[in-house]
């Protein structure tokens, strides 16, 4: 590493830090970068710059978003009585992916975990209650990971949130569309028939 | 090198894009870190069994490198007691935590690994989680050879009478005359006989106690441990924050 010129040592160190790459892989990016040629170089230095400059999170739900309030919640056509709590943005492009949701969302920034010291003072709960305390909202659908992570926030916020008198729903678990049952795990084919409902 | 081993999974961590790393409490091989190959894809069959608490049979593959690899998972037990109750989560990542500071790599210790279990047990059934807890603290440090004086003093041996002292640093509890001839003595905490005798019955119990503790003997009898915890380890556990938290919010309903 230290054979190559100072400025893609720079370049290789700070494509380090993001994650999922390691050294070669920094290394492998950093030299297709320098040889892609100039125009390629400024447009992704344009688009970081923007992104720098315009994403910010959005006051209500926590989204990111490049407007404030953000561009789910001022829009008049979603259901503003359904609040859909997710841990982290990618979770709400998830759902809208899907675009079966037309309520508002509320994004936590993390889960509870014990075993890292994240207790609910760390996630963005408070802002939660105080968003709900208006009335408008009838139901909060728990859409946290199916994990014991995503249970002990889910058992949390379903805790704070029951007093209240909300509707307090959560995701159901089970099997993913085309699993093979032979190959499911015992905890799943559990939670499966836990979920079961009536064929319509 | 190929083997199987029955375990425990204390934590878990994501790693890459698919993978995840798994802490394991092993009967046969001790604490085990172990990566499970694509337990984060929607479909696999092993993410189920790499959440905190699972215990179940491993095999696993390892070359005497940092981490191991897991091969197979057979399911025994997910404990859905616990992971369905906000409080008993907080409980055993506490205990979890406090297991895996203790317990050394790749070294048998399976006295260990079947406390652990009936500790996970315990959790799962007990209606009173501070009894349970303090079990767990107890008899995890005694297991590993760190289990308090708690009925003579540590220094002298002798009953230590009325006046009763706490030191983490002695080991347990002080009389009036050893904490004056410690270096430091302020270090040494006033204590109620009850919460020590508290200690004491739990500690001594070999099986999930029946004991309840309320008021003052409770707080108490939770800080002498969070103490003795945080000097045995060497630091404070991340979780007993939460630990702290919850336990604040019972004493308010006591």
């Amino acid at each position: 590493m230290s054979r190559l010129p100072e400025s893609i040592h720079r370049l290789v160190e700070e494509l380090r830090k993001l994650p999922g790459v390691g050294p070669k892989t920094a290394q492998r990016l950093a030299f297709h970068l320098v040889v892609s040629g100039k125009e390629s170089m400024d447009r992704l230095i344009a688009a970081l710059a923007e992104a720098r400059d315009k994403v910010g999170y959005c006051s209500v739900c926590g989204n990111l978003t490049d407007q404030d309030p953000c561009a789910i919640c001022e829009d008049p056509k979603r259901d503003s009585s359904v609040i859909c709590v997710v841990a982290y943005p990618k979770d709400v492009l998830a759902f809208e992916r899907a675009g079966a949701f037309r309520g508002l969302y509320h994004v936590l920034h993390g889960y509870i975990e014990p075993l890292k010291g994240i207790g609910p003072e760390e996630l963005r709960i408070q802002e939660l209650l105080k968003r709900v305390s208006s009335g408008e909202v009838k139901e909060i659908i728990l859409a946290t990971n199916p994990d014991v992570d995503g249970e002990t926030t889910a058992l949390y916020l379903a805790r704070a949130l029951k007093p209240l008198g909300l509707k307090v729903t959560r995701l159901a678990r089970g099997l993913p569309f085309g699993a093979d049952l032979d190959y499911a795990d015992e905890m799943t084919i559990l939670k499966s028939l836990e979920a079961r409902r009536e064929m319509d | 090198m190929l083997y199987q081993t029955e375990g425990i999974v204390l934590s878990s961590s994501d790693l890459g894009e698919h993978d995840r790393v798994i802490n394991l409490l092993t009967e046969q091989k001790g604490l085990v870190r172990a990566v499970v190959r694509g337990a984060r894809k929607p479909r696999s069959r092993l993410a189920a069994v790499t959440q905190p608490f699972t215990r179940a049979d491993f095999q696993l593959y390892g070359k005497g490198s940092a981490l191991d690899r897991v091969i197979q998972v057979s399911l025994i037990d997910s404990h859905p007691q616990i992971v369905s109750d906000y409080a008993k989560v907080v409980y055993a990542s506490y205990l979890a935590e406090i297991a895996s500071e203790l317990v050394p790599e790749h070294e048998k210790n399976a006295a260990v690994y079947h406390l652990f279990t009936d500790i996970l047990v315990a959790l799962g059934h007990a209606k009173e989680l501070w009894t349970v807890c303090r079990w767990g603290e107890l008899r995890l440090l005694g297991s590993a050879g760190f289990m308090p004086l708690l009925e003579s003093c540590a220094r002298c041996g002798r009953d230590p009478g009325g006046a009763v002292y706490f030191s983490a640093p002695a080991g347990g509890v002080l009389c009036d005359n050893c904490r004056v001839a410690e270096t430091d003595p302020a270090s040494a905490m006033k204590v109620m006989p009850g919460s020590v005798k508290t200690l004491s019955v739990i500690a001594a119990s070999s099986t999930r106690p029946n004991v309840v503790a309320r008021g003052q003997v409770r707080e108490e009898a939770a800080k002498i441990m969070r103490e003795y915890v945080a000097f045995t380890l060497g630091k404070r556990p991340k979780s007993l924050a939460l630990v702290e938290k919850l336990e604040g919010e019972g004493a308010s309903r006591n």
